[in-house]
């Protein structure tokens, strides 16, 4: 994850009355980085790449995390459940590769 | 079976890969066409293990109605714990293959003409029950000569006894180069002619020679489970992997740095490396100074000062030198050196090289005090079968084990099929009469096929076990066809890279489809017509009662377990250490019927620091110096340096060729789902072949790009690869990951005979590769040193 001076490049100032942005404020007080508590993992024979997808192939945030950018705190449960199948049937339906070892090695 | 995959899939194990039983199956197979295709059928799961190839996963095979539909991992087999490769899978093909041998067959016509004729089991045990008995008449026995592939476990076992019983000392394992582990190496330090086992969950950094970790190591399933874990398992801490290999391979692609080398000098980087650990003092002092041999300079029992490897290193293997030779930068020889010394713990791997090339990457791990440590290299416990009981030989055995091997003149107790070969040819010390083909195929796997080839047609009778018509097969005279794995009974012992030693059980998921038969059970039926010893010798019904004679071993060492969930292997582990040992079995019985159902025992437990079982050298150490050759013949060597050529050393090839006729160096490599050319009838693994480049079914070449240009090579066009010793015409891929002036060729295409989807597709490498140099102590034919000419077919 960022680190907080990323998310104080807006947020420095207060943008909103949200008691959600305080704590933000509240963490660059206390010079502490946000212990964000992870909620999206894959097990460790799954490669996956944020670079590939966000990057190279500019898939949108919102596609695998939903609807990210409009929310007025931080996720606490995953958007969906990412199975083997879910991640194929993109694979399909976008004919990107689908070869074991694209995900497995 | 009492509980079904639901309940695996409650243990929270269990990946499946659901395949589509649907019209085109039923074209390609054997099956009557049912005439309610959709009615529900009886459906059970059968634990069993894999066999396509050594990695031994534990599988589970779903058989609705009597025919076997799929295959999912096994959650309870320590090895894959659930998981597969697409290998795993792709057997259904093997099974149901169309062109698989279904009845014994005897040849008419001229050997490799193909053409056969059906006959049944009786005809077949009676041709090979003369020409045995004609042997023993003759006193002759010692010209039975088996030529056995990738054996382990009790097949192994049942062989050796037949000859032994028989009167011949000629079992040769035909298990080559490509399918090996470094075992050289790992018998040159530490005296054991085993496989030595790789900590890679616990390991830090791993430096690759050339090792091909990723795309086809013997237990790939493990491997990358092992690398998953490697990467991404410990929280906080993340592996380096560095690859150092002439081809940019998978293990290349997925590795931090990937540093090319000229193909074949492995060997010397590694003693370059070795150079600069020492030179910089960052060997483990404490490891070297207990548990080694052979590193500082010593005397012997009768005054003589010796070198040690100290000296020696830093003497002869300077990185200039080193660089040179190799290509590789000089600041990389010392930053690896650095990184592979104070990243801790760490592993160097190499693959089955020449054998002092072997030690100089295996003297890596010793310099390091990697040696029986967590994430080193660990010596795994054999299987405790119970010993087949003694047997008596009759005075024509005994004459027969008098004579010489047909491989005499051995260095290492390694067996030598290519002295086999040779021997044969030039008749001294005899020409063998019978051979018997069991599991391996010489005629296409082996660099220079065209020698076997030669040397089978001095033998008067072959017979082939193989239950497909590969090239061997098709080059025998009778062939008395096995079943394919998931038909058979049989032990797989095998170990984790944590040295836990497994003995998985395969066990037949189906009724075998045609008249084919086990080969153990061959085997005591053709002790049976021999009669007197040979038949007390065999005392079972059949290979499942050897099975059932050796697991009594296992049942009675009182360690151990029946595979269960990853948990259980805490608990053992705490018990067993404690001194309590509480299986989930009570008797034998019980104990057979729980491998059956669970797939296997396992002993999950792995006593560091036991220094005496570990290291079998005369010096009962880690030697730097190879005092085990000693004993044996001696290793040819320059006078001068006689001393040093026990030490890992460089050995230059004596046969460089001709650069400049032919430019390029030939690498050949082997991939994960043909490996080598056994898997080549199953149309899944063809689909499967190439998939860096998207080829399939057909053998490439990859060409540097820039060198492409060059030649006027454009990807895709048909070129001819000429060696001094043959030419292959095959499609030209112009491939970022090739060196400019090598070209790589992939094994496992290129079969003369095998079926439909075998014969006639792609070309065969080995046929490039020459056998005339051979390494001295191995005799195995020595690769990397191919040169190779590339032109386009006009």
């Amino acid at each position: 994850m960022p680190d907080l001076n990323t998310c104080l490049e807006c947020h420095k100032d207060p943008l909103t009355k949200s008691s959600e942005e305080e704590k933000i404020m509240r963490f660059q007080k206390q010079k502490e980085e946000i212990p964000w508590k992870r909620i999206y993992e894959q097990p460790d024979h799954v490669f996956f790449s944020h670079l590939r997808h966000a990057v190279l192939e500019k898939i949108s945030c919102e596609t695998c995390h939903g609807d990210i950018g409009q929310s007025k705190k931080p996720p606490t449960q995953p958007w969906v459940k990412m199975t083997m199948n879910w991640c194929m049937d993109c694979h399909t339906k976008t004919k990107a590769n689908n070869d074991c070892l694209t995900c497995h090695v | 079976m009492k509980f079904n995959r639901r309940d695996f899939l409650k243990m929270g194990g269990g990946a499946g890969v659901a395949i589509a039983v649907g019209g085109g199956f039923w074209k390609w197979s054997q099956f009557p066409p049912i005439e309610k295709p959709n009615s529900p059928g009886a459906e059970k799961w059968v634990p069993t293990i894999c066999g396509q190839c050594m990695g031994g996963c534990g599988t589970l095979v779903r058989v609705i109605d009597g025919w076997a539909v799929n295959v999912a991992g096994n959650p309870l087999h320590p090895v894959n714990r659930g998981t597969l490769c697409p290998k795993g899978i792709a057997g259904l093909q093997g099974l149901y293959d169309p062109d698989r041998i279904r009845t014994p067959l005897k040849r008419i016509g001229k050997r490799g003409e193909g053409k056969w004729q059906p006959i049944s089991w009786e005809e077949g045990l009676q041709i090979a029950t003369t020409s045995l008995k004609e042997l023993k008449k003759n006193g002759e026995t010692h010209k039975l000569v088996v030529l056995g592939g990738k054996d382990r476990g009790l097949m192994r076992s049942l062989w050796e006894r037949f000859l032994e019983a028989f009167g011949s000392p000629n079992y040769i394992d035909e298990h080559f180069d490509w399918e090996g582990s470094p075992i050289e190496g790992f018998y040159l330090t530490q005296g054991l002619h085993a496989t030595p086992a790789y900590d890679f969950e616990n390991t830090q950094y791993i430096l690759s020679f050339g090792s091909d970790l990723l795309e086809s190591f013997w237990s790939p399933v493990q491997v990358l489970k092992a690398y998953g874990h490697f990467r991404r398992g410990r929280a906080g801490q993340r592996g380096k992997l560095v690859q150092i290999e002439p081809r940019l391979s998978i293990s290349g692609i997925k590795a931090d740095e990937w540093i090319p080398i000229q193909p074949g000098t492995e060997g010397i980087l590694a003693l370059g490396v070795a150079h600069m650990i020492v030179k910089e003092g960052l060997y483990h002092k404490e490891f070297i100074s207990r548990h080694t041999f052979g590193f500082e300079n010593w005397t012997d029992g009768q005054g003589r000062s010796h070198l040690g490897f100290k000296e020696f290193v830093l003497a002869e293997y300077e990185p200039h030198l080193v660089s040179k030779q190799t290509g590789v930068p000089v600041d990389t020889i010392i930053r690896l050196a650095r990184e592979f010394a104070l990243n801790q713990p760490s592993l160097a791997i190499g693959y089955r090289d020449r054998p002092f090339h072997q030690m100089a990457v295996a003297a890596l791990n010793g310099l390091t005090g990697n040696i029986e440590t967590s994430g080193g290299v660990l010596t795994p416990k054999t299987i405790p079968y119970q010993p087949l009981p003694s047997l008596r030989k009759d005075a024509i055995a005994q004459r027969g084990h008098a004579q010489k091997r047909i491989d005499e003149e051995r260095t290492l107790p390694v067996h030598q099929p290519y002295l086999f070969a040779k021997n044969t040819l030039s008749g001294k010390p005899y020409k063998p009469k019978v051979l018997f083909l069991y599991d391996t195929n010489p005629l296409f796997s082996n660099p220079d096929p065209d020698l076997f080839l030669k040397t089978f047609s001095e033998i008067p009778l072959i017979v082939s076990f193989s239950p497909t018509l590969n090239d061997s097969a098709q080059f025998s005279d009778l062939i008395l066809p096995d079943h394919t794995p998931l038909e058979r009974w049989q032990d797989v012992p095998l170990f984790l890279n944590n040295g836990f030693p497994v003995l998985g059980i395969r066990q037949p998921v189906i009724q075998p489809l045609y008249q084919t038969r086990a080969t153990g059970d061959v085997l005591i039926g053709l002790s049976r017509s021999l009669g007197g010893e040979i038949e007390k010798a065999f005392p079972w019904k059949d290979f499942k009662e050897v099975m059932i004679h050796g697991l009594k071993g296992v049942f009675d060492a009182k360690r151990g377990d029946i595979f269960g969930l990853q948990f259980d292997e805490a608990w053992t582990r705490l018990l067993q250490k404690g001194g309590w040992w509480a299986p989930s079995y009570k008797s034998f019985e019980e104990f057979w019927k729980s491998l059956q159902e669970k797939g296997g025992w396992w002993d999950p437990i792995y006593d560091f620091g036991e220094w005496d079982r570990i290291f079998k050298t005369p010096s009962k150490k880690f030697e730097f110096y190879a005092q085990t050759l000693k004993g044996i013949q001696p290793v040819p060597a320059p006078a001068s340096r006689d001393e040093t050529s026990l030490f890992p050393h460089w050995e230059e090839t004596k046969k460089p060729g001709n650069e400049k006729d032919y430019p390029f160096h030939l690498h050949v490599f082997k991939t994960l789902s043909v490996g080598v050319g056994e898997n080549a009838n199953q149309p899944w693994l063809q689909e499967i072949f190439g998939l860096h480049l998207f080829e399939r079914w057909n053998t490439w070449a990859e060409i540097n790009p820039q060198t492409g240009k060059e030649l006027g090579i454009s990807d895709g066009e048909m070129v001819w690869v000429e060696s001094p010793h043959g030419k292959l015409k095959v499609k030209a891929r112009l491939y970022k990951g090739t060196m400019p002036r090598v070209i790589n060729i992939p094994l496992g295409l290129g079969h003369r005979s095998g079926g439909r989807w075998t014969a006639g597709l792609g070309e065969n490498p080995n046929r490039l590769l020459a056998g005339d140099e051979m390494d001295p102590l191995t005799k195995y034919p020595i690769r990397g040193t191919t040169r190779v000419k590339v032109y386009k077919v006009t």
